[in-house]
């Protein structure tokens, strides 16, 4: 290595300062050689270039002097003339403007008074337009007014008339209709009772049937709250009712029923009666209505009053007649009697009180016959009342008085109705007649404004037209005038200029010729001289250059040198050096440069590798000894089962000697005769126990001898076989407990190599302790242990191969099984450093450990070792 | 100008002319709005004669009343099966949402008031009742005075003196009288209490038998063997009906005492006599309670109402088996006598 390290070195010395030199000097000498060419090529060209340049610029200014004094001339005529038509146009001008001012000046004052006429026109107009609609609008709404007002009372006054009309109408036909089936009632109550008083036993007061019949009538008609059968005399013989005090309050129409029962006549009492009592308990609703008292004689074949059929008559009847008498759906009717005693009415509880409201009206209609009225009482109701007068018997007329009570709402529901929708209508029509006055009106102003703002703008358009047409004529005129005069003054002065440029022209072409051939004649000769000088210089000041150069670059090599190359040079010896494994080299390089504090550098460096080294080294060997402590609480437990076999054996055997040796006393004491048989068996027995204790004694020495820490790096000629069979003292017992085959094919002549045999036996421990955790539950599982010769080129290996049929190591995992700490067995059960510390180990040994593996297969790990130099020599 | 604007348009005099007609002729016609009449759901207990006389009175007293069905009201029949379908019958009913339901007969009247406690309707559609012989034992009103509930309706009670006025028409020898009530019924105790003071009034016994269930008066008839001359059934739930109606019936067979029913349907079991209410006036007395509830009043406020119309049915055949002697004239009289 160090030669092939030195030449580079040495050849880049040499090599930078030739670089160096060529690098200096080659640029400067082709700058020289190029700077003089280029000199003369440009010096050359300068010479013919001033030359040319002084020409051009003496032709230049010739030509510019000519230019400028004939635009000069030029101008000094166009300027005369724009001054002249400038002083013509003006006058042109103002006199045109003037004439058309007036011209304007005329046309509007026609226009304003065309104007204001045609304003005060519209004015007027729309004045007039506007009272005459207002006076005409005012008028019809007037007309419209008092029209409607007309209508509505009209129709009103013929509604409320119509209506009262009807109303009584039909409140007359009700009380018509009314009263006949109230005489009807009593029609029908008195022929009842004159059927019952022909009733022979009722003429001749028998008495249960007379009552029975009685009995019978009031079952069938309830009205009759109390039936009497009254004899000649007017004394009760039978009464029958539920309502025992109805007998009593009857009492008072008995004499005067008799009377006309005397007279032949059937009677009704216009008195009415009232239940004497109102008893809440069983209630009839019956009993509020009131009763009138009926009588008819009881007569023997027509002529012989022999008595008075009596009865109170309910006029339940009645009520419930008058109470389907309606006219609206809110409307009620009610009935009293001349008194005011309220014989129907819809409010169930008044009946029979005399408490009514339309007492006043009442006593009119009694007076005067029907009447209507209006009535205030939370709601306007209207009432109309009528008397009914009935022919009850032939003496008595009985008079009530019907009330047909109505809402006004109900009963003028139509006229309101009516009502409404005429004033609507009203209110519509005047709302079309203001809205088509004011839309005519409007119109009217529109018409007559439209047409005199047609004839205004008639004539405004024609008052323009006038004044456009004036204008024009007057503005041809004056400028035609004009044009002529400037054009005759014009001609005049353009000839004048021309003649004064042709002279000016030929003086100044004489001038300049003259002055261009002396320049061209002087110039020449001054350039040749200059040129031959201006060379020899040139050449002088580059060849010192060129001497200054080669002796500042000598100088520069020199130095770099000594302050680059050679310290370079150490630093690499003393990498090296390291490299080999000398950490003592230190370097020194003096100064502050770079390269100095790149020594210090790495004089830290290989102090911090030096110190990690050591610590390494620490930490390997106990890493090995805790593996080595692991593995052996492994094997403890399978040492312990191994240990306990035997001592078993021992002991047993142990007892059973002692056992016989107590009854061969005992035979020996009794009789001394008989020889011992076990005496035969005994010196085996022993011998086994020997066996056996040497077993464990081997296995024990084993024990201690593995878990003897190792002694550090001095190795030995070590027979691999020997510590394959050593490992398998540990491991044999386990492996057949848990039935793995194990085959072992030993190589004979396998030779020694260099290691520590302990170390060796770990690792093998290691592979075999991991083929029989790969081989857990495996029916045939197996375990092969082959050692074996191997050269390869001139270097000869030992190996020793563990092979398994087990499950196999996935791929993506091999190449992770060294790393320290890596497992796959359950917590607890490795520590992941078995085949890192194998590795290191053969490491160490200079050996290989590599693994085969196919899953679901098996794997097989393969130690390689190098074999003892003797033995290399050997080979 | 004048001339321009009359061109355009016409006269507003003769516009208004037209406007006024136009309205009067919209005023005119029937614009009056045509509103929904009242709607009535009649409920029957069952297919029955006397519900079908009830019903035709109902009818005939609302036309008298003002209120024509099909004019000013409408009227809908419901009848119930006694079957499971009831439920429907009820749902449809309710479903017809009726201003006021009338029930006839006792299940209608219960499968009602049921109704009405399952639903706990906030304003419930009022009900009147008719031919319901026990509503307060029922439990249809709280009191005779005041109903008290939705419930308004006739009850079928003939007073006792009535009843009693007859019975001794008919048997002037009876002297002792056998009647079973609930005790647990307000009507009932009232009734009898009535009956007791009128009995007394007579001269008579009355052996009043307080019972809890129907098959409790089949226990307590042999008490009153040889102790009656006559049994008086009144309308109670408890007592009078089923059981207790069927043991009394044979009772009077077996030991040749007569009975005095309330209902008609009674005599042609048996029973002797009847006095009970004429069901077409029954009907017009529910339509005037209806007639009253559409015009406003409230249900709850209004008393039961008493029977008007009375019927009084004999049977003869009883008459005969139990060799009884009754006056011609009072035969003659009677509103109905059954003979089979």
């Amino acid at each position: 290595m160090r030669p092939f390290l030195r030449a580079p070195f040495t050849s880049l010395r040499t090599g930078l300062l030739v670089l160096y030199c060529v690098m200096a000097l080659l640029p400067t000498l082709l700058a020289g050689i190029m700077l003089m060419l280029y000199m003369r090529t440009q010096l050359d060209r300068l010479g013919t270039d001033y030359q040319h340049r002084a020409l051009r610029l003496t032709e230049t200014s010739q030509r510019k002097l000519r230019e400028a004094s004939e635009q000069t001339i030029q101008e000094t005529f166009l300027q005369i003339q724009s001054n002249q038509r400038r002083f013509m146009s003006l006058h042109t001008n103002e006199s045109t403007h003037q004439q058309e001012r007036l011209l304007r000046q005329a046309f509007s004052k026609l226009d304003r008074a065309v104007q204001q006429n045609t304003e005060h026109t519209q004015q007027r107009i729309k004045k007039r337009v506007k009272v005459i609609g207002g006076s005409l609008q005012e008028t019809l709404l007037k007309q419209q007014h008092r029209a409607t007002e007309r209508l509505t009372s009209q129709v009103q006054r013929a509604i409320r008339g119509t209506m009262a009309t009807l109303v009584s109408q039909n409140a007359l036909q009700l009380t018509r209709s009314l009263s006949y089936q109230v005489e009807e009632f009593f029609n029908h109550a008195i022929s009842m009772l004159t059927l019952v008083a022909q009733q022979p036993a009722v003429q001749t007061f028998r008495d249960p049937e007379s009552r029975w019949i009685l009995e019978s009538l009031q079952r069938r008609e309830p009205s009759y709250q109390m039936l009497a059968l009254l004899d000649a005399e007017d004394h009760p013989k039978q009464v029958v009712t539920d309502h025992p005090s109805l007998g009593e309050v009857a009492k008072r129409f008995f004499s005067e029923a008799g009377a006309h029962s005397r007279t032949f006549q059937a009677h009704i009492n216009p008195e009415l009666v009232l239940m004497p009592k109102r008893v809440p308990a069983d209630a009839q609703t019956s009993s509020r209505y009131p009763l009138l008292a009926i009588s008819v004689p009881i007569r023997i074949r027509g002529n012989k009053v022999q008595g008075t059929v009596f009865a109170l008559l309910s006029l339940e009847r009645i009520a419930h007649l008058v109470q389907a008498l309606r006219i609206g759906k809110q409307s009620y009717t009610l009935l009293c009697t001349e008194e005011g005693m309220i014989l129907a009415h819809r409010d169930l509880l008044k009946i029979g009180s005399k408490d009514i409201e339309h007492r006043e009206l009442l006593e009119r209609t009694l007076r005067e016959g029907i009447q209507t009225a209006l009535e205030v009482e939370g709601r306007s109701m209207l009432v109309a009342t009528l008397p009914l007068r009935l022919q009850a018997c032939k003496c008595h007329t009985l008079t009530w008085v019907m009330a047909s009570v109505q809402p006004t709402s109900e009963a003028y529901a139509l006229a309101i109705h009516l009502n409404t929708e005429l004033q609507r209508a009203a209110e519509e029509n005047n709302r079309t007649t203001v809205a088509s006055m004011q839309q005519a009106t409007y119109s009217a102003q529109e018409a007559f404004l439209s047409e005199v703002e047609t004839h205004k703008q008639s004539l405004r358009v024609n008052l323009k037209h006038l004044f456009t047409e004036a204008q024009s004529q007057v503005r041809d005129q004056t400028q035609r005038l004009a044009r002529q005069q400037v054009q005759e003054a014009s001609r005049t002065l353009q000839e004048g200029t021309k003649q004064a440029a042709a002279a000016l022209r030929t003086a100044l072409a004489r001038e300049g010729s003259a002055e261009y051939r002396y320049m061209k004649e002087a110039l020449l000769p001054l350039v040749q001289t200059v040129l031959p000088t201006f060379e020899q210089r040139l050449l002088l000041a580059f060849l010192l250059a060129l001497g200054l150069i080669l002796l500042m670059s000598l100088v520069g090599g020199w130095k770099i040198n000594h302050s680059l190359i050679k310290p370079i040079q150490r630093l690499a010896k003393a990498t090296h050096a390291v490299t080999t494994g000398d950490l003592s080299q230190r370097v020194v390089i003096p100064g502050g440069c770079e390269l100095a504090r790149l020594a210090h550098a790495f004089n830290q460096m290989v102090e911090a590798l030096d110190q990690s080294r050591r610590e390494l080294q620490q930490a390997q060997a106990q890493l090995v000894q805790s593996a080595k402590m692991a593995s052996l609480g492994t094997l403890a437990s399978g040492v312990a089962h191994e240990l306990n076999q035997p001592l078993a054996i021992i002991r047993a055997l142990a007892q059973q000697n002692l056992n016989a040796l107590k009854n061969l006393q005992e035979k020996m004491a009794s009789e001394p005769s008989t020889a011992p048989d076990f005496l035969t068996t005994l010196p085996e027995d022993l011998h086994l126990i020997e066996q056996q204790t040497g077993r464990m004694m081997r296995i024990i020495q084993h024990l201690r001898t593995f878990a003897r820490k190792s002694g550090g790096e001095e190795f030995e000629a070590v027979d691999l076989n020997e510590v394959a069979q050593n490992a398998l003292i540990l491991l044999r017992e386990q492996l057949r407990n848990r039935n793995i085959t194990l085959e072992e094919h030993y190589a004979t002549d396998l030779p020694p190599v260099q290691g520590d045999a302990n170390a060796l036996e770990q690792v093998l421990l290691n592979l075999l302790t991991n083929a029989r955790d790969a081989l857990e539950d495996r029916s045939d599982a197996k375990i092969i242990i082959t050692t074996r010769t191997i050269q390869e080129g001139e270097q000869l290996w030992v190996e020793v191969s563990v092979a398994d049929n087990g499950i196999g190591i996935p791929p993506e995992i091999q190449s992770q099984i060294f790393d320290p700490f890596f497992t796959t067995k359950e917590a607890g059960k490795g520590t992941g450093l078995g085949l890192s510390i194998s590795f290191d180990i053969l490491q160490k040994h200079h050996g290989i450990l590599q693994l085969v593996s196919t899953p679901n297969e098996g794997t097989t790990f393969f130690v390689r070792l190098p074999a003892s130099q003797s033995a290399q020599a050997a080979a | 100008m004048s001339c321009f604007v009359g061109v355009r348009y016409p006269s507003p005099f003769w516009r208004w002319v037209w406007v006024v007609a136009f309205t009067l002729v919209l005023v005119g016609s029937p614009a009056s709005v045509a509103e929904s009449s009242p709607r009535l759901c009649l409920l029957k207990s069952r297919e029955a004669p006397f519900y079908t006389e009830a019903q035709k009175g109902f009818v005939e007293g609302l036309a008298r009343l003002g209120y024509p069905v099909g004019q000013r009201v409408e009227l809908e029949v419901f009848v119930l099966t006694g079957t499971k379908h009831d439920s429907a019958v009820l749902s449809t009913l309710m479903r017809r949402q009726p201003d006021l339901i009338v029930a006839l007969g006792t299940d209608a009247a219960l499968a009602l008031k049921n109704l009405y406690q399952e639903l706990e309707v906030e304003r419930p559609t009022p009900i009147v009742f008719a031919l319901v012989p026990d509503p307060l034992g029922l439990g249809i009103v709280e009191s005779l005075e005041r109903s008290g509930r939705p419930f308004a309706g006739g009850s079928l009670m003939v007073p006792p003196a009535k009843q009693f006025r007859l019975l001794r028409d008919l048997l002037p020898k009876a002297r002792r009288l056998g009647v079973f009530y609930n005790q647990g019924n307000p009507l009932s105790t009232r009734l009898v209490e009535a009956a007791r003071s009128e009995a007394t009034g007579l001269g008579w016994e009355l052996h009043a038998v307080p019972v809890r269930s129907s098959s409790e008066v089949a226990q307590q008839l042999n008490t009153l063997k040889g102790q009656v001359d006559a049994l008086w059934v009144i309308p109670d739930a408890v007592s009078a009906s089923g059981e207790g109606l069927q043991a009394m019936l044979a009772f009077a067979q077996r030991e040749q005492v007569p009975i005095m029913g309330f209902s008609s349907t009674l005599v042609r079991q048996g029973a002797l006599v009847a006095l009970e209410v004429n069901f077409t006036d029954q009907g017009a007395q529910t339509a005037e309670l209806a007639v009253r509830i559409l015009e406003g009043a409230q249900p709850a406020e209004l008393p039961v109402s008493p029977p008007r119309r009375l019927v009084l049915s004999l049977n003869l055949k009883t008459v005969r088996q139990m060799n009884l002697q009754i006056p011609e004239a009072l035969l003659n009289l009677a509103d109905e006598v059954i003979d089979q």
